[in-house]
């Protein structure tokens, strides 16, 4: 390890620069901001380059430790500016350790004086790769010290998840207190009592509408592309809005290596590849393919007599970075996927589906000081879904689309060492369209362009030695009804003693977009603006928590939630086929209520070889609609009461273990109540039909399973390869899925239809 | 560390011990634990008025226990009613119903001198049932306008011209020959109904096969046996909006060769929100999901005192012939 010794002087113009700039804004945010920062103990804080190039270095995992106590240690990872802050350290000299993957990890000695210290690092590439350097890097810590219900899985972490062939973010965040699946083949996430549409999916904080390949079983997301997913189970701040509930954040990995690396993969189900390099002097670059091979076996196992579907979905991602000198930097993504479905019965019937999603998005961020952050990015994200089904020469068509182009702004200001401003203008125009067409005459074809626009302040800011606080205000305006909306967010955090944290958080949300969607499974889904017909949902959310981190190595918290909802809306499944009325009190039954609460338990141990979370979660939610269960109260179908989670991954040299557990109260469905017989007018026939009792009112049996995984490391050729074997439901318990009552032969008992039994997977990667 | 170490093969312990016992779990269950007899025992009327008709038979009966045979003759109300009538808004019109022991196949009927009423278009009718337990039933319908379809045709199969017109019932002169005068090749085009859209909530189209055992004009590859005997001479279409007048029928509810008729229904309010909402009735409703809560919903009936249908409906149809392809 290299060894430098630099004395480093304070800074004290931190706090004062370019706050000129800011004069508007700060008008803008009179309540807080006119209380001035109080300075109460020592920040060290500077900017980590690359020694040679210049290049700003972000993820640099940096460490304070005084010296004359070991105990006394603070961690933190440098930011994109490069820029990294160590608060509430004692004065004093440090230890300043610093480490990044393909960097000399380096050891400083520096002297922190009060009230803000600078010191920068330059970090010397590594000629050889530098292997087994683990970085840790917290780069959440300070949002974590204030923000309660906010949670993020790390790329290896999620790899080491158990799952079905593929490695799968969403389904990986399943696995955490609060959070449920609609059932084994859903990407669908509920939290927190709040369903699928209630979450904002964003991947590199562009919207995606409908992340799902092959009905829901896959995510859209390549787990070898994927650096991490952020999720806010409730009470997000200001910077994020547009949904009532909660927001899942999927960033894709950045290029940084110089060599053309890459890592190549194939399971049951798909095979897969992922390149990246070096374009120029500053430049880099990465893409990635998946793409199923099961038309090959469904090939040929197809004959005349025998009709098998042809299914196909593939993903292509690419990504550019370019790093400018002083931080500047312009990134560029591309993502495309399609799910194709074809199934020829005989030349007069025949079904075809097609959907998928498309984003595009290319960002650039510049520091105009190292106190002074700003990104403009461009994005594009769509979403078609494009159906035909021919039933005996009768065709029929159906599809939909949605166009999202946003321009997004951000400027973040480090006001003071203990003070961050951050604002950000956000700017959409969408283009909705639903298309259907029955024997060749359109029966609807809707179309709406509405736009959105939203703007936040966000003021974060150290109160004292433990005291946090986060306060923000988003405005929005939709078009749709020519609306104005204020939400604000807040957060507190106080630190009680050396482990303990109290926090607490709570907010106003909107929700103008709503999913109409199938809720076992996601096919066709597709969104609908809120228009002047109806009030955009509204949530109100609270959430306090504690937490206790006895060392780095655990961490239990214990959260509660409560969440008050009113102008909520359900799908109107009674509306007709062929319907022309598309205005939202047409299409969904409107202004309802409801509420959601609950208790969460979590403990995790993050290292050592055996790392791993157990949750807990208590649930209650409820809706309240005039029109459904007779005006009365009812619980959605995923109330689910109780909720275990258990993840827990082992490692013994080249081998890995991993198992998880997961255990929910049963679904709520609505039973039969009663027989009853009426004739249908139109063809003259008695029918005897079932009349649905009080609405979700009985439940399925309780859910459970445990998935297991075992993968051994080897040498392929020279290469690191991995091979990987699973069991997905491994003691292969049939859960419950939902009751159907047959309606034709009411002499057929009601019948349970069960979800995934045990399901094999074997798989292979390897690096190069 | 030691205990650390312990912690852990402790918790590894006891999480196996509790699998082991989750996985012995069954999934197997009575599926009468999925059903929940709290509405059996509620009155059910079943009635639909259609303008310039007479009076039509209703039909009383009580729910059923789900789970058990269904019998119809068990549940129909066929002597403890004490007083069943309808009437329009002014009273002009009283139709009192009496039980037709004749036929003693659960139907009340009008009385024999209430026989000569019709029903009006757009006028507002009440029936009221009281049962000698002093039950009482009551429900309201409001006509819709005369149906009258101006043309049948047959479309190209672009759906942009019309290549032929059907004959009408006044093109010919017996109705029997209305057949001969609209044969047609299965299909051959798009068939058509056009007409000046009444004040409605919608439109049922119900299609008849007449000629019982006449052959198949359909031949999938992927059809079995039990598939072709599952096909029905009679069938009917969902609730159709029909926002332009027009009703475009589709091949695929033809199956048989022969003597067809169709009619199209225009439904009153109660009829179209029973179809709409009533899961299983007609093939109505956009349904999403399976009946696990999203479409498993209660009907709307429109109905005091009980469930079931008490509504009207204009009527108007045609006949062809269907040949089959050569």
């Amino acid at each position: 390890m290299a060894k430098w010794s630099v004395e480093a002087g304070a800074d004290p113009t931190v706090a004062k620069s370019h706050a000129s700039v800011w004069t508007a804004l700060l008008l803008l945010f009179v309540g807080s901001v006119c209380l001035a920062p109080i300075a109460r103990a020592a920040t060290l804080t500077g900017q980590v380059t690359d020694s040679e190039s210049g290049d700003a270095l972000d993820f640099v995992n940096v460490v304070a430790i005084l010296i004359a106590d070991d105990n006394q240690r603070k961690g933190a990872s440098s930011e994109p500016d490069g820029v990294y802050r160590l608060e509430s350290l004692r004065v004093g000299t440090y230890r300043l350790l610093s480490s990044r993957i393909g960097y000399v990890a380096r050891e400083d000695t520096v002297r922190v004086v009060d009230p803000v210290t600078r010191f920068d690092v330059r970090m010397i590439e590594d000629a050889i790769q530098v292997g087994g350097v683990d970085v840790t890097a917290d780069r959440l810590a300070k949002e974590k010290e204030v923000q309660p219900s906010v949670v993020e899985i790390g790329r290896e972490q999620i790899k080491s998840l158990p799952s079905i062939g593929e490695t799968d973010p969403l389904k990986g965040i399943q696995f955490l207190p609060g959070v449920q699946a609609a059932s084994d083949i859903s990407t669908g996430l509920y939290i927190r009592g709040g369903g699928p549409d209630q979450t904002l999916v964003l991947v590199d904080e562009v919207p995606i509408y409908n992340p799902t390949h092959a009905f829901g079983f896959f995510s859209t997301f390549n787990g070898d592309l994927v650096d991490g997913v952020k999720l806010y189970k409730g009470a997000y701040p200001a910077e994020y809005g547009g949904r009532l509930g909660a927001v899942v954040d999927v960033s894709m990995r950045e290029p940084e290596s110089d060599e053309v690396t890459g890592t190549a993969g194939i399971s049951t189900i798909t095979s897969r590849l992922a390149l990246e390099g070096r374009a120029g002097d500053r430049g880099n670059w990465i893409v990635g393919v998946r793409r199923t091979f099961l038309e090959p076996f469904l090939s040929a196992i197809r004959t005349e007599d025998n009709d098998i579907p042809s299914y196909y979905f593939y993903d292509l991602n690419a990504g550019y970075k370019w790093s400018g000198r002083g931080g500047d930097k312009v990134k560029a993504t591309a993502y495309t996927g399609r799910d194709n479905l074809r199934f020829d019965l005989d030349e007069d019937s025949y079904l075809k589906l097609r959907w998928g999603n498309t984003v595009l998005s290319t960002s650039y961020s510049h520091i105009f000081a190292t106190a002074f952050l700003t990104e403009m990015s461009l994005s594009v994200s769509e979403y078609e879904s494009k159906n035909e089904v021919q039933i005996f020469t009768t065709p029929i068509q159906f599809s939909n689309r949605i166009l999202d182009i946003s321009l997004r702004g951000d400027v973040t200001y480090e006001w003071s060492s203990d003070r961050r401003l951050t604002a950000g203008v956000l700017g959409s125009t969408y283009e909705f369209e639903f298309y259907q067409e029955f024997n060749e005459k359109a029966q609807v074809d809707y179309r709406k362009k509405p736009h959105d626009v939203s703007a936040f302040l966000q003021d974060d800011w150290r109160i004292s030695e433990g005291l946090r606080m986060q306060t923000g205000l988003r405005g929005r305006y939709f078009s749709d009804g020519s609306r104005y909306l204020l939400e604000p967010r807040i957060s507190l955090g106080q630190k009680v003693g050396d482990n303990w944290r109290i926090k607490a958080a709570g907010g106003v949300y909107h929700q103008y977009l709503q999913l109409v969607s199938t809720e076992g499974f996601s096919a066709g889904d597709f969104y609908l603006p809120i228009d002047d017909t109806a009030n955009p949902s509204r949530a109100i959310q609270g959430v306090l928590g504690v937490e206790y981190e006895p060392s780095d190595d655990y961490q239990v918290a214990v959260e509660t939630y409560y969440t008050d909802l009113s102008d909520i809306v359900a799908f109107d499944n009674r509306a007709t086929g062929d319907s022309s009325e598309f205005d939202a009190e047409s299409i969904f039954v409107t202004g309802g209520t409801g509420w959601a609460s609950g208790l969460e338990l979590f403990a995790e141990k993050r290292t050592g070889d055996v790392t791993g979370w157990i949750g807990y979660t208590l649930g209650y939610t409820r809706r309240t609609f005039d029109e459904l269960n007779g005006g009365r109260e009812f619980p959605p179908k995923y109330d689910r009461r109780h909720d275990i989670n258990a993840i827990a991954s082992w490692k013994r040299g080249k081998w890995t273990y991993g198992m998880a557990f997961v255990y929910g109260t049963g679904q709520a469905f609505t039973p039969a109540s009663a027989l009853y017989t009426v004739r249908n007018p139109a063809d003259g026939q008695y029918e005897v039909l079932i009349l649905p009792g009080e609405r979700n009112s009985a439940r399925l049996l309780p859910y459970h399973r445990v998935d297991l995984s075992v993968s051994r490391g080897f040498s392929f050729f020279g290469s690191d390869a991995k091979w990987m074997f699973q069991l997905f439901n491994a003691y292969s318990r049939r859960n419950e899925w939902f009751v159907q009552y047959d309606t034709e032969d009411l002499t057929t008992s009601p019948q349970v239809f069960k979800m995934l039994p045990l399901i094999p997977s074997i798989g292979m990667e390897v690096e190069f | 560390m030691n205990a650390q170490r312990h912690l852990t093969y402790l918790s590894f312990g006891f999480l196996a011990t509790a699998l082991l016992g989750l996985a012995g779990c069954s999934t197997d269950r009575d599926p009468n634990e999925l059903l929940v007899p709290e509405d059996v025992g509620v009155l059910t009327v079943d009635a639909v008025l259609t303008v310039s008709k007479q009076f039509p038979a209703i039909r009383i009966s009580r729910t059923g226990a789900p789970g058990d045979p269904f019998n119809v003759a068990d549940v129909l109300v066929q002597r403890d009613i004490a007083d069943m009538r309808i009437r329009n808004d002014d009273s002009s019109v009283i139709v009192k119903y009496t039980y037709d022991s004749q036929s003693n196949s659960g139907f009340w009927v009008p009385i024999a001198s209430d026989s000569r009423y019709r029903v009006d278009p757009e006028t507002r009718y009440e029936l009221v049932v009281k049962t000698e337990a002093a039950e009482v039933l009551s429900a309201t319908t409001i006509t819709p306008p005369l149906l009258d379809v101006d043309d049948w045709v047959i479309l190209d199969d672009a759906g942009e011209e019309v290549i032929r017109r059907f004959a009408s019932y006044d093109d010919v002169n017996h109705p029997d020959e209305i057949y001969l005068a609209n044969e047609i090749v299965y299909s051959t085009g798009l068939l058509e109904a056009q007409f000046q859209r009444p004040d409605v909530p919608a439109f049922e189209v119900g299609i008849f096969s007449l000629d019982l055992g006449s052959d198949y004009v359909i031949d999938p590859d992927f059809f079995d046996e039990e598939d072709f005997d599952s096909l029905d001479r009679e069938t009917s279409s969902p609730p159709i909006e029909s926002e332009d007048g027009t009703l475009r029928l589709p091949w695929f509810a033809i199956f048989f060769e022969g003597r067809y008729s169709i009619k199209i229904y225009a439904m009153d309010q109660n009829w179209y929100d029973l179809a709409r909402s009533a899961p299983g009735f007609g093939d109505g409703g956009v349904g999403f999901g399976g009946q696990a809560g999203d479409d498993f919903e209660r009907p709307i009936f429109h109905v005091e005192g009980g469930i079931g249908l008490f509504g009207s409906t204009s009527v108007d149809s045609i006949g062809f012939y269907v040949q089959p392809r050569p």
